[in-house]
Formats: structure tokens, sequence, C-alpha cells
């Protein structure tokens, strides 16, 4: 009876030393199968406002505000402020914040830049994220935005709020890209109000900005891939979105844009269709970086029987601060003129100029 | 032999002792300089997979996985304001100047260093060495940075792991310090005089001193881990009293008969002598049982523990006699506590009353037991991190606001290297973006990214969900153009020419068994063209609880088979050593069950101060398997040696077993209450680990002692009867005779 016992004691010994040493299963060699795919592309969804306003998980995000101040006195400016959001779906996004501002009068041109790991929610509103010291906030309304950008003796804080309708480009909002698709619109014109301080000096301004969104799961190539971008807003009321976009070897694959008429009807431009013509009348080179920029172009589209000639405000509006050399770019104030049907015009842009500026190369791969 | 060598060391007692202060003398210089030759660690090997593969992650991506960290900060500066981030480029820039540093990424490299919700930075410093040396090298690594206006903590690897050998060492050099005066006193209550107190401490302290000494002349030869050192003296402290007490019990009882001062040590000698030679025979069993695994800290205490295991039988067997035969009757002098042995003993109503209801006693008895051992059964095996540190540290501090701050060490992630060609290789083979190779790691990654437990891989070719290789072909023409922060990185970092690394993400803790599953999984693949190179914390965990467990089972039979065929030969029974051994394993696996229940559930944590595991440190079970084994064995065989003495004297089952018990019940209580007392002041150290070991020693020498040797193995022993003694008659007849002496 008692050996009965101990035996069971036994079994019971054995089968708890069993358990603890068999925790982790082998696993049966097998080999990796061939000819994986990818997931498949998702249908577009269409843009929806508020909600769209606002942060998407995507790869790519960037708000862009770029436009035209002028103070009580009189004296112009330009700005561009804008908060990009790269997200690997693994860790906190990365946010790069840049802004950079233009004093007409002197030609010179500033840039400041700001960065943080994560979407650090600061306010109320859609969104009011802080990106180090700045803070950059959606409104609850459609098309109203707020920043607030100091560093140093200079900072810009704007309240902007949308005054003509929303710009769906490629007409449902949604692009297609050599890698990846992106959704992208834009309100055109935007009322600005707020406070520049420059070199210490502080400006109450007023002016209209331009408010680009784009978000998707999509890649920026650099040189010799980029574009060239146009928001230009006519003293007519129009406002025109140009884009030519190079590809991975540099070749132009593509140039289309969105036009809206001063009483707010959108229509879709494409190169063929509606004879879009660029062409780059100059060349400046930066002393920076390098990269040697297109500098002034005339623009023509048929369909709208318009004509522009597109002059850069100053040659060096060249933004570097807070992203790679690869992502080093142009973006700067010009000036408009033209005509339309016969009639002349005038307005402001501004530009950007992407995939100029060499890439530092890949440092393993020098010394293959 | 025992009456021949008693006789011996009684007639040539005074060059014993002169032999013993010569070899104690001369051990002493040694005994503080035993860790010189030690080294650090010691629980990875050189043929681990993971080992190997952090080699091709080194030599192939020039990356390493062994980085000192450091965790800057400041009240008001954000981390992306210029005065931080100038800060930090200062700080750091003495690096650039220190050969061994590979890289160092601060926040201004990967945003992700910046915290989102405080003004702390991460910076790493890799380091293109060994763990072992990094540990010297840190100061180098500390001098050359000034944090200037920012706070700083140091952290990483080599100052967690130094950290813990310190810590760790404090605290057994602190349990040792309590050892001594707490089993003198002890001693105190068992002997009642002052002399027989002092004896068994200091001639097991002469052993251990000894041992020790061997440890340092045989670490110069063999390599061995450091943390064996503590272990192995503490062990040796309990072990050497436990011989010496049952040594001078025994003359102390031969005296009491009546016997002049040469046949008490003699009678001592060839009693309690033979139980100590069989007791140190199955506690070697036990601990060289620790010197077939693959992994150089149990070797270290399986060889160590030899060491001084075997000098304090050695002092046993003939310094004690030596200073008995000397002192005499004086050995009863300066009298503290009245004489026990005047008063009705305790042990013969307990007896008694477990003679008459065995079974009574036996089925409760047992079914605690066992419920004790239950939790077992839940045992997670793993390895520990840095909060088995105490938070008053810099490292562990530094450690928290990484894991609170960035979430470290919470996540996995494994690296998986995909080799497909040699480094120099300049062919398109080589090329990690050609279109084959691309298409190659492509299938990889996708896999990858459907083992259970993954949530994600980084790697080129897993950087976008609908992407296929057409799109990474794309992507790749120009990798230098990429302005994607995180897939330039991955270009920088991840790819070289016939090598491409894949981090593959798993939100389970690397310590967990379903990791190791996962890392199982992986190495499981057989890639196309190439090879896979599984690296980083969790797949050398595998390694390393492999390494231990593989072996684990194999060693548990011999260690129980070996202990049983010695005690057939001494007890010449079949079912007492089966007894024995059961009962061994069972007290084994309530310290067990005790440490999953506190250490890995995290109950009485607020009162014993400590942060719950989850797992248990993986050599944890083996060393105190090894330990326990050889403590309970030495309780037992002085606990059967007095039945089987009583037995052969009477030929009653029930009388013998209720003497032995009698006989022995004080002083393996005595010896068992010192070890007891001892190990529970490890209870109060600073790291989990030693805590730990601390916990389940004493748990397992309290059951052992009260519910085992005082009731369950008596209660066997009176339901078995003659069963008890019968051995068949061939088996008899081929065992080669222990002549037992009476």
């Amino acid at each position: 009876m008692s050996i009965r016992r101990l035996l069971l004691l036994m079994l019971f010994t054995v089968g708890l030393l069993m358990t603890v040493t068999t925790c982790v299963k082998s696993a049966e060699p097998r080999v990796v199968p061939v000819d994986a795919v990818p997931d498949p592309t998702v249908t577009p969804l269409p843009v929806t406002f508020p909600r769209d306003e606002g942060g998407h998980e995507t790869r790519l995000e960037w708000w862009y505000h770029s436009g035209h101040l002028q103070s009580e006195s009189g004296r112009e400016f330009g700005f561009h402020f804008v908060v990009f959001k790269a997200d690997d779906g693994l860790n906190e996004p990365n946010l790069v914040s840049q802004l950079g501002i233009l004093d007409v009068e002197t030609g010179e041109h500033y840039e400041f830049a700001r960065a943080e790991a994560g979407m650090r929610q600061i306010g109320g509103g859609l969104m009011t994220i802080g990106i180090a010291d700045w803070v950059y906030g959606l409104n609850p309304i459609e098309g109203a935005h707020t920043f607030i950008s100091k560093s140093g003796d200079t900072g810009l804080s704007l309240n902007l709020e949308a005054v003509a309708p929303v710009m769906l480009h490629n007409k449902i909002g949604w692009l297609p890209t050599e890698l990846g698709s992106t959704y992208y619109y834009s309100w055109p014109r935007q009322k600005a109000v707020g406070e520049l301080i420059l070199n210490g000096e502080t400006f109450q301004v007023t002016g209209t900005g331009w408010f680009d969104h784009q978000w998707g799961d999509f890649f920026v190539l650099g040189k010799p891939a980029g574009w060239q971008w146009f928001a230009v807003q006519l003293h007519d009321g129009g406002s025109l979105m140009i884009t030519q976009a190079r590809g991975i070897d540099g070749e132009i694959v593509e140039t289309y844009g969105t036009y809206m008429s001063p009483d707010g009807n959108v229509r879709d431009l494409r190169e063929y269709t509606d004879g879009i013509e660029l062409s780059v009348l100059g060349e400046w080179t930066s002393l920076d970086s390098g990269a040697t920029y297109p500098s002034g172009w005339s623009l023509s589209i048929d369909s709208l029987s318009m004509e522009l000639t597109i002059d850069p405000v100053a040659k060096d509006q060249e933004v570097q601060m807070g992203l790679p050399a690869a992502s080093t770019y142009w973006e700067g104030k010009a000036s408009v003129s033209g005509r339309q049907n016969g009639v002349q015009l005038a307005g402001d842009a501004y530009v950007e100029l992407s995939g100029y500026a060499d890439s530092e190369p890949v440092e393993w791969m020098q010394r293959r | 032999m025992l009456n021949a060598s008693g006789k011996l060391i009684i007639r040539r007692k005074y060059y014993v002792l002169s032999i013993w202060a010569i070899v104690i003398l001369a051990a002493l210089p040694f005994f503080p300089r035993a860790d010189e030759y030690l080294k650090p660690g010691g629980f990875s090997n050189e043929s681990f997979p993971s080992v190997q593969a952090s080699k091709v992650l080194q030599e192939r991506l020039e990356l390493t996985t062994l980085t000192v960290d450091f965790v800057f900060s400041h009240p008001d500066w954000s981390p992306f304001d210029p005065r931080f981030s100038g800060a930090v480029e200062t700080a750091v820039s003495g690096l650039a100047d220190l050969e061994d540093i590979s890289d160092v990424v601060t926040h201004l490299d990967d945003p992700k260093r910046a915290s989102a919700s405080s003004n702390t930075v991460h910076v790493s410093a890799g380091l293109t060495m060994e763990l072992d040396e990094s540990l010297d090298y840190l100061d180098t690594v500390i001098e050359a940075v000034d944090p200037g206006p920012l706070d700083l903590f140091v952290t990483g690897g080599p100052a967690l792991y130094r950290d813990i050998s310190l810590a760790s060492e404090r605290d057994l050099r602190r349990g040792e310090t309590v050892a001594f005066p707490v089993a003198t006193l002890a001693l105190l209550l068992v002997f009642g005089t002052l002399v027989a107190a002092i004896l068994p401490a200091a001639v097991g302290g002469g052993g251990v001193l000894v041992g020790i000494a061997i440890v340092f002349f045989m670490s110069q030869g063999i390599d061995m881990s450091v943390f064996a050192l503590n272990i192995v003296s503490l062990l040796g402290i309990g072990i050497g009293i436990d011989y010496s007490l049952f040594y001078t019990s025994r003359f102390q009882e031969e005296l009491r008969k009546g016997k002049s001062v040469d046949d008490a040590v003699l009678g001592a000698h060839i009693h309690a002598g033979q139980a100590i030679l069989f007791s140190a025979i199955t506690s070697l069993i036990g601990l060289l049982s620790l010197v077939l695994f693959d992994v150089m800290m149990l070797r270290s205490v399986g060889i160590g523990a030899v060491a001084v295991i075997f000098a304090a039988l050695i002092a046993a067997l003939t310094l004690m006699p030596a200073i008995l035969a000397v002192l005499g009757e004086r050995v009863n002098r300066f009298r503290i506590v009245p004489n026990w042995s005047n008063r009705p003993s305790f042990w013969v109503p307990l007896s008694n009353w477990v003679m008459k209801r065995p079974w009574l006693v036996l089925v409760p008895t047992s079914a605690v037991l066992i419920l004790l051992a239950v939790p077992a059964l839940s045992l997670r095996l793993g390895t520990v991190d840095a909060t088995i540190l105490p938070d008053s540290l810099e490292s562990r501090q530094g450690f928290d606001v990484l894991r609170e701050e960035f979430g470290f060490a919470l996540q996995t992630v494994i690296p998986v290297v995909y080799t497909f060609a040699e480094k120099d290789d300049l062919s398109v083979a080589a090329d990690p973006f050609s279109a084959e190779n691309l298409r190659r790691a492509f299938d990889i990654g996708r896999e990858f990214e459907r083992l259970e437990g993954v949530y994600g891989v980084t790697s080129i070719v897993n950087l976008e969900p609908t992407f296929g290789t057409d799109e990474y072909e794309l992507l790749y023409t120009h990798p230098e153009s990429i302005t994607d922060v995180a897939a330039a990185r991955i270009v920088e970092e991840s790819v070289r020419n016939g090598a491409i690394l894949f981090l593959v993400h798993s939100e389970m803790h690397p310590f967990w068994p379903e990791t190791r599953q996962l890392v199982a999984d992986i190495r499981a693949l057989i890639p196309p063209g190439g090879e896979l190179h599984v690296s980083g914390g969790a797949s050398e965990i595998t390694d390393i609880i492999a390494a231990l467990y593989g072996k684990f089972p194999y060693v548990i039979a011999a260690v129980l088979g070996v202990t049983y065929i010695s005690l057939m030969l001494l007890f010449r029974s079949v079912l007492l050593p089966l007894k024995a051994v059961l009962l061994n394993a069972l007290s084994i696996l309530a310290s067990y069950g005790a440490l999953v229940f506190v250490f890995q559930e995290g109950n009485f944590s607020g009162v014993l101060n400590f942060e719950a595991m989850g797992v248990i440190e993986a050599t944890l079970p083996i060393l105190l398997f090894a330990i326990i084994f050889g403590l309970s064995m030495d309780y037992e065989i002085f606990l059967l040696s007095r039945v089987a003495e009583a037995y052969e004297r009477t030929g009653d089952n029930t009388l013998a077993v209720a003497e032995g018990l009698q006989r022995s019940g004080l002083i393996i209580t005595g010896a068992a209450s010192i070890l007891i007392i001892v190990a529970s002041s490890f209870v109060l150290a600073d790291v989990v680990v030693v805590k730990a070991i601390g916990l389940g020693l004493a748990i397992a020498v309290f059951v052992d002692v009260t519910l085992v040797r005082a009731l369950i193995a008596p209660a066997i022993m009176r339901i078995a009867g003659p069963w008890n003694w019968w051995i068949p008659g061939w088996l008899d007849r081929i065992l080669p005779e222990v002549k037992r002496v009476d």
C-alpha cells in the first residue's frame, strides 16, 4: 500500500519535472514559401470633413501652410509653415515642423525647425499638438487652423480661416504615385491674422494663406525624382494648383493641377487634355546645398486660356533645417502676372521645388 | 578505514592540528583574492547559435547589441530645444575619440529617442567588445561624457551587469557576515556550551577558507564565474557547520555514555564520520551534476562547491577529531544555555505520536507538501532584467526611465540576419538591392510577419504592406535618394553586401516562454539561397534555457539514480533509498512552488519589497536542486544512520524509527535552523534573485526538517515496517559490502 502511494508520488514528481522542461516545443524545419504577395491596395475612401483634417495612421502625412502677409504699415512678408509626420507603424510617429519667413523688404529668408516623437496632444479642437515648443492646432470649424512657432527673437503665430471652398485634387482628393498613393486636398484661400516677430520687432499681420493636407502610404524620393509645385492665388479670386512630378530617373511623369474659379467651381487639369505647359525661365544655385533650382517660370493652360509668368520674390528661399539632405527643398514666395481670356491677371504664389539637392551618399555603399 | 584513520588522528592530534594551522595560514592570503581570476557573467556560451549570430551581426552589419545607454533630461528644456540638443551633442562629443565605440545615436539621428511626454532623451553608444570586457571599459565611457547642464543616468548592458554583480556580491557578503554570528548563536542553543558552539563554526569556517583558496587556484586554469563564489561559500558554511555539528554532538553523546575522550572521539569518528562521508558523497553527486551543464556559471558553482565540500569533509574528518581529542571534556565548558539532554526531549513524544498514527500523519502532511508544490506546475522559466536591482542604483533608475518613456525592454525585438553571399563579393549575387535578392528577402519578411506573436517586421522589404517586389525594386533604384527617415536609416544600417537584417517585433516580453517559441519558429525557417542567424536577448535566453533544461531531466535522473545506489549500499535496502530520493524531490518541488507563488506571481511583493519577475530566473531551479538535494540528503542520512544503527541493535523497526528520530531530531533541527536563518537573511537582499535563492533555500530546508524529516519520513518507515530493510538476496550478494559499524 505504501509502495503504491510512493509510486504515485514518484509519478507526480516526474510529471512536474516534465512540465518544467517542455515549455518550448521544438519547431519542425520548413522552407520559406516563395512568391509571397503584398496586401491588396485598398479602394480610396471619400475625403470627409472635419474627420480628415486631423491625423491619419499612414506612413506619411503633412499639413502645409503658405501665404502672403502684410503688416499694419504695409510691410510684406511671405510665410511657410509645415508639419510633417512620418510613421513606420511600429514606433511613435516622428514629427518635424518647419517655419520659413521671407521679409520682402530686405529679401532676407529665415528658416527654423522643430522635431518631436509622437503626437503629443496638448489642447482641444480637432487636434492640437506640440512639436517641441511649437503648437499646431486644427480648429473644430472646417478649414480653420492655428499655429504658434517662435524661435529666439523670431516667430510667427497665425489664425487661419477658410474663405473659399475646399479643393479636392484629382477630383476625389486622392492620387496614385509611383510608390503608393496619397490623399490630397487644399484650402486655397484662408484669411490669416496673427503676429510676426522678426529679430525682436513685432508686427501685427493679416493676409491670405494656402493650406495643403496630404496623407497616405507613399514614399517621396529625392533627386533625381521630385517635383515643381505652384499654389497660385490670383487677385481676381481664382486659385490654381499645378504640379509637375518627376519619376525615379528624373523624367517628367506627370503634370496636373486643379483650378478653382472666383465663384468656387473646381476643375481638374491634366497635361494633355488641358494643354498645360510649364517652362523654366532661369536658374539659381544655392551656396549652402549646391543645388541648382529653376527660378522663374512661364505657365500656360490652354483649357483655361491662361498664360502666366511666375517670378520668385527672392532667389534664396531654400529650406534645409530639420530634414535630411535628400529632402532639402526650395519653398518660396513668388509674384504672378499674365492674362486669361485676354484679360490681365496678377497674383501671388508659393512655389515648391523638390528633388534638386544631392543626397548624402549611403556610407556602406560608398565603401563598396 | 574510519577506525584506522580515527586512531591515527587521535594519536597524532598535534601533528594534524599543526598541519591544519599551516594550511589555514597558507590559505588565508588567498581568501580575499578569491575573485581575482573569476569572470563576470558566465550564463552564455560561445557555441550558442545566438552568440554566433551576434558575431554575424557585428561582422556583416557592423552592428552591436551591446550598448551603454545615457538618459539625459532637463527640467525646462524640451528635447529639440537647441539648448538641449546642443548640450547633448557636447556631452557625447568625447565618445568619438574612443576606439571601441562603434556608433553614437542621439535623438537628433533618431527622433524616437526623444520622449513624447517629458524632457528626456535616450542616447546610446555601441561597443565593439564582449560584455565581459565592457565592464572594465565602462568607466572610460562614462568619463568621456560630460552632461553639463543636463541630468544624466547611465544604464545599458554593461552598467546593469556591473551593478547586478556588485549588488549580488554585497548581498551575499552581507549574508555571510550574518551567517557566522547567527550560526554560532544557534549552535549555542543546540549545545548549550560556548566551546562546543564555537567549534563547528570554526571548523566549518576553516573548511570554507581552504575551499575558497582552492577555488582561487582553480579559477586560474578553468573559466569560473564570479556569481559562483558567494553561493559556494554560503554552501560551504552550511554544509561545513552541518558536518561539525553532527560530529561534535556525537562526541558529546559518546562522552555521556562514560567513554574516555579518545574512545568518544573514535566513536564519533566511526559513526558520525560514516554518515558525514556518505552525506558528502551524495552532496557531491548533486553538485557535480552542475559540471555537466554548458553554462559556465553553473559549472563554476559545481566545481567550487566540490572544492568547499571536499575541504569541509576533510576538515570534519581530520581537524575536528584532532581538536576534540585535545579539548576532551572541555568541550562542555562555559555553559550558557541549560543542558537540553537532561530535559525530556520534544522528539520522544513526537516520535511516539507519529509511530502510533502513521497514516494520520502521512496523508495530511503529504497533501500539504503536494499543495506547496502545485504552483510549480505553472513555473515559467526566463531570465531577469534590471528590475531585480534596487531602485536606488543609477543603472536601474535609468532603465526605469527608458522603460516608462520609451517602452524599453517591455517588448521584444529579434534581430535576424539573412546572409546570402560573402561580404567582399561585389557581384550582383551579393547586391541586397538586386531583383532576385529583394524577392527572396520579401518572401522571408512576409513569412516572419505571419509567425505567431509577431506584430511587425522592420527591414528593407517590410516598409509598406501593399508594396510588392516591383515597388521595392523601384524604391531602391537610387537608395540614397530615399527621403523617408526610417527607410533611409534601414538602408544605412540594415543591409550590406550579402546580408540583410530583419528586426522581428513582438509584443511579448523578451523573457516569456512564448517568445522563446517564436525564436524556435524563426530558427526553423529555411531561407532560399542563404542562412538565417537569429540574434538578440530572446535568442540568447532560448539558448541558455535549452542548454540548462535540455540536460536537466538527465541530470536529475543521474543524480537520483546514483544517490539511490549510494544509499542502497549504505543501508542495504531497496525502499529506504527510494523514499529518501522521492522525499528530497518533494522538498525541492515545494521550494519551486513557493518561488513561483512569491517571485513569479508577485505574492508578498509588498512585504518582501520586490517587483514580480513574471518568470523564475532559469538557473534558480537547477541551483536550488543541486544545493537542496545535497542538504536534504545530509539530514536524511543523519536520520537514517541513527535509525539503522538502532535497528541493527534492536531488530525492532518501530523502536528504531522512534529512536532515530529522537537522537537526530535536535541535531537536524539545529543544523537546519542555522541554514534557515542564514538563508532567510537573504530575503533582505537588494537583488531579487538573491532574495529568491534565500527564500527558496529557507522554505525547502524548513519543509524538509519539519514535514519531511519529522513527520513524513518516520510515518512512511513505520508503515513500511520490515519492508524498510528488505533487499532481494541476489542484489545483496552482488552489491559491494559497505560495513556499517556499531
